[in-house]
């Protein structure tokens, strides 16, 4: 008996006639090839993407946590220089009660310490008394100033009324330049006042009897800064504390999950046990329940809208907006028949009823599993609070909010175009609600482009909080989204 | 027209035009192959499709030991395979101790164009056809079928002697009703 594992010529003989057989197949067949080499190299490209937004996401992150450490850092700094350069302006008391002068400190900011010169020569003996009134509390008041500067005019003291006032108060007024004048001056600069508004500052003091006319020479100087400095800070509060708005545009990159799971009276697994049992004959299910779970994947989602905000206050901010989102997602599915039209489609979750649950030949293409491609769209109205953790060049936003997003259209298509689109609208045939309900979390970085623009970078997650499928879907979901947001800001003051 | 080489470095840097060249060159004879395995045009299209593809993702892993062709082959003849998994239908276990009487007039096939023995082979069950393939054109020993399609020995042995069976009477029967041998 020949062994069945020695080849005889009679399989030399099959094996000779397909040598160097060949067939040409349709076009269709280089045309999938080329389809799907286009469709790696763009995921390929997506990857890259998002690897390289997410480096991007989590600089910015970086950045603005190193950012507002060296900030705060430096606040910190100025806080404690300011502190170290006031605490010379009280004078010490000799033994005989006469308060004499204290030089510059060396610790002082730069701008000061040039312009203050040393004092010493110019320092002038007063006494203690005179001091404390004119000095309450460490703040030079405009009020206090103008008492002492009056009282000297009257009197004959040590230094004489013929001298200069710039003289006879050493710590605020020194013919070189003094501490205080010199912080006047950086105040004023600080403010920018321009001559014009200088002047009707000062003209409106004198309307007010805060500073006398008989005040001259550089005490009357020295007093209009102090006064227009007082005035231009005042104001600069009002503007802070005013509230602005902004509006502004932004285009977002995110990746979005439908989070599909069973339903309350569907068990998508036992389907899925029931699918594996074996039939009679060549034929298998078509729906493929068991793999729909599989190779789910997030795919790279738009998202564009307008923003609007008000700032509440100088730590507060109200934003809303109107924004149109397309997310996809990709997972294996099924197939099914549509008898009446005999179009094939993708089944999955969003279309699946039990009368769709259908057989076919295993090797039919009915049978085979399909790639799907899950494409929802909705209208978003967001409305979050910002909470300005700092507000400078760079400014950081932390804005949690709700966002009502508003269900258009589901479209489930076959990755490789064998099957028909099916179209889920929304209405009351759609297994989905209109609307359902996020939870934002989200910060805002954002550059300031001059006075009236913006620029930001968002990073963002959205949670569903309410079921975006129907009660009596065959289906729960709640999904879910990440994402970064590039925009755009317009100020209005 | 360029050398298996350039063929090769090119479609490792995703140049479509030498990707489009390499598959012409192969595609014709490897559709062939994909029909020897499944049933139908479309189908052995969606394998040669997929193929393909597979062949120009791992070109990385391509060394010149082996000549490209069989290589591809190779590529081909697993994909054919790993769409008919879960798929094979083996035909009723048979006797082997009765092998002998199959063994028969054996008739020659240098008469018949491929395309008419292609058509035999897709008749054939599915299992039987895949096993066939295997052993009479590819080569494989039963052990090694055994362990590519995780079956025993015993079965590789059983359908390839049924597919054997089946083949001879269906040529006998073509002959039979004056098949005209074309040559």
């Amino acid at each position: 008996m020949k062994k069945l594992d020695e080849r005889s010529e009679w399989e030399k003989e099959w094996e000779s006639a397909f040598n160097g057989a060949s067939l040409p197949p349709s076009e269709n067949v280089w045309n999938g090839i080329d389809g799907a080499l286009d469709r790696q190299e763009v995921r390929k490209y997506k990857k890259r993407a998002l690897f390289y937004q997410w480096v991007a996401a989590a600089s910015v992150l970086l950045v603005m946590g190193l950012g507002g450490w060296l900030m705060l850092g430096e606040l910190v700094k100025q806080n404690q220089g300011q502190l170290a350069t006031e605490e010379p302006f009280i004078p010490s008391v000799n033994d005989t009660g006469i308060i004499e002068g204290k030089e510059i400190p060396q610790q002082a900011p730069n701008e000061i310490a040039a312009a203050a010169g040393s004092g010493e020569e110019d320092t002038v003996l007063i006494p203690a008394s005179e001091v404390a009134v004119a000095f309450e509390g460490g703040e030079i008041s405009q009020k206090n100033v103008e008492n002492s500067a009056s009282a000297y005019a009257d009197e004959e003291s040590a230094v004489g009324a013929d001298k200069s006032f710039s003289t006879t108060i050493p710590y605020l007024f020194n013919s070189s330049a003094s501490l205080a004048e010199a912080i006047v001056n950086k105040a004023l600069s600080t403010f920018r006042a321009p001559s014009d508004r200088e002047s009707s500052l000062i003209a409106l003091a004198r309307g007010k009897d805060f500073i006398e006319e008989g005040l001259a020479g550089p005490l009357e100087v020295s007093v209009r800064k102090v006064w227009v400095a007082s005035e231009m800070f005042r104001e600069k509060e009002e503007d802070l504390s005013a509230p602005r708005y902004w509006l502004g545009a932004s285009l977002a990159s995110n990746l979005y999950q439908p989070n599909f799971e069973n339903g309350e009276y569907t068990s998508f697994e036992s389907l899925a046990v029931k699918e594996a049992e074996p039939t009679k004959g060549n034929q298998i299910s078509t729906a493929r329940v068991s793999e729909w779970k599989e190779d789910e994947e997030q795919q790279i989602s738009i998202n564009a809208g307008f923003q609007a905000a008000a700032w509440l206050s100088e730590k507060w901010v109200l934003q809303s907006g109107l924004q149109y989102g397309s997310y996809r997602s990709t997972a294996t599915a099924g197939t099914f028949v549509d008898g009446s039209t005999g179009q094939a489609y993708p089944l999955h979750y969003a279309n699946f009823s039990y009368d769709k649950l259908q057989k076919a030949s295993v090797s039919s293409r009915l049978a085979a599993p399909v790639e799907a491609v899950n494409s929802f769209e909705f209208i978003s109205v967001p409305l979050q609070i910002g909470y300005v953790v700092f507000d400078r060049q760079f400014g950081l936003l932390l804005s949690p909010g709700l966002s009502s997003e508003f269900f258009i259209r589901n479209q489930i298509t076959d990755e490789n175009d064998r099957l028909s689109t099916f179209t889920v609208n929304a209405g009351k045939d759609a297994p989905f609600n209109r609307v359902h309900f996020n939870a934002i979390m989200g910060a805002q970085l954002y550059y300031k482009l001059g006075e009236n623009y913006m620029i930001s970078l968002e990073p963002s997650f959205r949670q569903a909080i309410s079921s975006f499928s129907k009660s009596d879907s065959y289906f729960n979901s709640r999904p879910s989204n990440i994402g970064v947001a590039a925009g755009f800001r317009y100020i209005i003051r | 027209m360029h050398t298996e080489e350039e063929l090769v470095a090119g479609c490792r840097k995703g140049d479509r035009k030498m990707q489009h060249e390499l598959y012409q060159r192969f595609a014709d004879k490897m559709f062939v192959v994909c029909l020897r395995y499944v049933q139908g045009q479309l189908e052995a299209e969606d394998v040669l499709q997929e193929a393909f593809i597979k062949v120009f993702n791992k070109l990385e892993q391509y060394r010149a030991e082996a000549s490209l062709s069989s290589w591809i082959k190779k590529i081909v003849v697993n994909t054919a395979l790993n769409h008919q998994r879960g798929k094979l239908y083996m035909y009723p276990m048979v006797d082997v101790d009765n092998l002998h009487s199959m063994a028969g007039q054996e008739l020659t096939l240098s008469a018949y164009q491929f395309q008419d023995l292609l058509r035999l082979i897709q008749e054939l069950p599915s299992g039987c056809r895949v096993i066939f393939n295997l052993y009479a054109i590819e080569g494989y020993n039963h052990k090694e079928i055994a362990e590519l399609l995780k079956i025993s020995e015993g079965t590789s042995k059983s359908q390839f002697a049924r597919a054997r069976q089946l083949l001879q009477s269906r040529i006998e029967a073509l002959e039979k009703n004056g098949y005209e041998k074309v040559r």
